[in-house]
């Protein structure tokens, strides 16, 4: 690495305080922003689901649905732009597009009525749960949500009972703001800004106890996406489930991959140490990997041929399961996303969800794999653009994304896509 | 949610730790990851890369302060996408720039000595910004750690560009002054 590269490297780790006074010069705010936040799950691991098979025989022959069959008409994506300073600004992009990886977001006109009747009440009881979860959810009181810039707070108990509360800043100067951090050490935080100070009732700070500390178990048992952290609300999710005929995804179990399976495709990063690399390598192979799933769900073999390296497999017991990993073609990898949503499941649409920069960009076509599977393929042709296949099968919707740093052929996305037996998912 | 609750929230395992992080911090992230990468889609992996790293690196460490702590972890991730990829002088964005303004402090065309190791530079960089008025160690790092252009720079601080190029190059000279001081260049 030639010396002015060091440079930006070894400037990575300055005083944090210095960091924080430039932060605040540049104006880069921190802090909830409104608007679409994009949460892409390419190589998300904290999110790992539990599958479940699903028994399916041949996939309908969608209408030719095209893009549409993913795009979520009710979000949009956002995009940085320069402003003519130079600063970065995130706007809607009218051009683009959410694309959901977990629900049909059209309904092809020969789909089983059942299963048509189960999408539309999927949409519905989402729509139910997040307005319940809006009014009567688990929350922190208003009156705890500290203001913006604030370091910590601070609650101190009256003798009538309430709390006085009291949200500190640290000093706009780097020299202060480390001399306040050290008093803190010692329990002196008068060096700190406060910013606000506020009452809060008892009822108010036993909220926000119970609140804080049923985010922090979290209430298990639930896919954490359904955002369940009490008894009251896994008793209403359950109870809007219910009335819809949909099933839940619940605790997932998850398989995750070698990391001496990961060199195979990726070699080894730069800077890294073989040794260091493999040390803590506690994953799976890809065939074992498929083998444990195989023995824990009621499908058969998912691959004609199983890939080079597997990431991590996450399943449900109901039938929803995801899949993420690579092939090397060509000597270069493939990565690839494939992803099983059950109709009859409560689910949102943006479990996993990707963005699109330019709609338009996207052209669709059709491919039927060996195992009679019907798949719509969505591409640019450009390099570096995800190519997206799905299905309708016969209980489910199947994405698989594939993604190379250039240009995926047409004759190599229908050849990765003909190594997953389809015909496998079963409900 | 303030710092400490959401480190918190890692330490007790809850998932809910991402989400939280992602709220309050994943703009902040991406503007980083993006002024290095001009990429939208790279800096969104590598803004996931963070709450991975995040992830991983909590309990372990109890951060005070989660802006700084995550930052440094996106722009860390972000340099290192570029160098794998050979992209540190050719990729879009500022870094091309960075490096060719930053290459007066060592890369002078005389024959180095030795190598320096990243963390030696590290401490001799820590040691200048110590040293700075505020005005000049602000300007410093809105340029080369947040790789914000100069234009934005002016912008943000009402100062003019002139001035903002006038204060980069003194600094410069500075620590390529002081590396030669001590023997390092």
């Amino acid at each position: 690495m030639l010396n002015s590269e060091k440079v930006l490297f070894a400037i990575n780790d300055v005083r944090d305080d210095d960091l924080e006074s430039a932060r605040k010069r540049l104006g880069y705010r921190t802090g909830p922003t409104g608007g679409v936040r994009r949460r892409r799950y390419w190589r998300t691991l904290l999110i790992a689901a539990v599958i479940s098979g699903l028994f399916a025989t041949a996939a309908y022959a969608a209408d030719f649905l095209g893009v549409r069959a993913l795009v979520k008409t009710d979000r949009q994506p956002q995009t940085p732009t320069r402003t003519e300073s130079g600063a970065v600004e995130w706007k809607d992009n009218p051009k683009g597009a959410v694309l959901s990886i977990t629900q049909p977001q059209e309904i092809p006109d020969d789909l089983a009525p059942e299963s048509r009747k189960a999408i539309e009440n999927s949409r519905q009881a989402w729509a139910e749960w997040q307005s319940w979860r809006e009014a009567y959810g688990l929350r922190i009181p208003e009156v705890y949500q500290a203001p913006e810039n604030t370091s910590f707070s601070v609650e101190e108990e009256n003798e009538d009972g309430s709390y006085t509360l009291r949200f500190y800043a640290q000093p706009e100067d780097p020299a202060d703001a480390q001399s306040a951090w050290e008093h803190m050490e010692q329990g002196d935080y008068s060096d700190f800004i406060l910013l606000e100070e506020r009452t809060a009732t008892e009822e108010e700070h036993e909220q926000d106890l119970r609140a804080m500390d049923a985010i922090a178990r979290g209430y298990r048992g639930y896919d954490f996406k359904y955002g369940v952290n009490t008894e009251e609300e896994a008793k209403k999710l359950e109870a809007i489930a219910a009335s819809y005929g949909l099933e839940l995804r619940r605790t997932q179990k998850v398989l995750r991959g070698s990391a001496e399976e990961y060199l195979t495709v990726y070699g080894l990063p730069a800077g890294v140490e073989r040794s260091a690399w493999l040390a803590a390598d506690t994953g799976l192979g890809a065939e074992e990997i498929l083998r444990q799933f195989d023995d824990a769900t009621r499908h058969g073999e998912l691959f004609a041929a199983k890939p080079d390296y597997i990431d991590h497999l996450y399943y449900y017991q109901e039938g929803s399961f995801g899949l993420t990993g690579a092939w090397k073609r060509n000597d270069r990898p493939v990565d690839f996303y494939l992803y099983n949503s059950m109709y009859k499941t409560l689910s949102s649409g943006l479990e996993v969800f990707d963005e699109v920069e330019d709609l338009a960009a996207y052209a669709a076509r059709t491919h039927t794999t060996p195992d009679g599977t019907e798949l719509t393929v969505l591409s640019t042709g450009k390099a570096g653009d995800t190519v997206y296949l799905y299905g309708y099968l016969e209980d489910s919707f199947a994405v698989l994304t594939l993604h190379a740093e250039d240009v995926l052929t047409e004759e190599e996305v229908d050849a990765l896509a003909d190594t997953v037996r389809f015909s496998q998912i079963r409900g | 949610m303030d710092d400490a609750k959401i480190v918190d929230l890692y330490w007790a395992r809850s998932e809910n730790a991402v989400t939280e992080t992602a709220s309050k911090y994943g703009s902040y992230c991406r503007t980083i990851a993006f002024n290095l990468l001009a990429n939208a889609e790279d800096a969104e992996e590598c803004v996931n890369d963070t709450y991975m790293q995040a992830w991983r690196s909590m309990p372990t460490n109890r951060p005070t302060r989660l802006a700084p702590y995550l930052g440094k972890m996106t722009r860390w991730l972000s340099l290192s996408r570029l160098r794998d990829r050979n992209s540190l002088r050719h990729g879009g964005g500022e870094v091309p720039l960075l490096l060719d303004e930053l290459a007066e402090v060592l890369d002078s065309g005389r024959d180095t000595q030795r190598e320096l190791e990243t963390r030696e530079l590290n401490l001799e960089i820590r040691r200048l910004l110590a040293g700075l008025k505020k005005d000049e160690r602000d300007v410093f790092l809105c340029r080369y750690w947040y790789a914000a252009p100069v234009a934005e720079i002016a912008e943000k601080t009402g100062f003019s560009e002139s001035k903002i190029h006038s204060m980069l190059h003194r600094t410069r000279k500075k620590l390529a002054q002081q590396l030669k001081e001590k023997g390092l260049c």
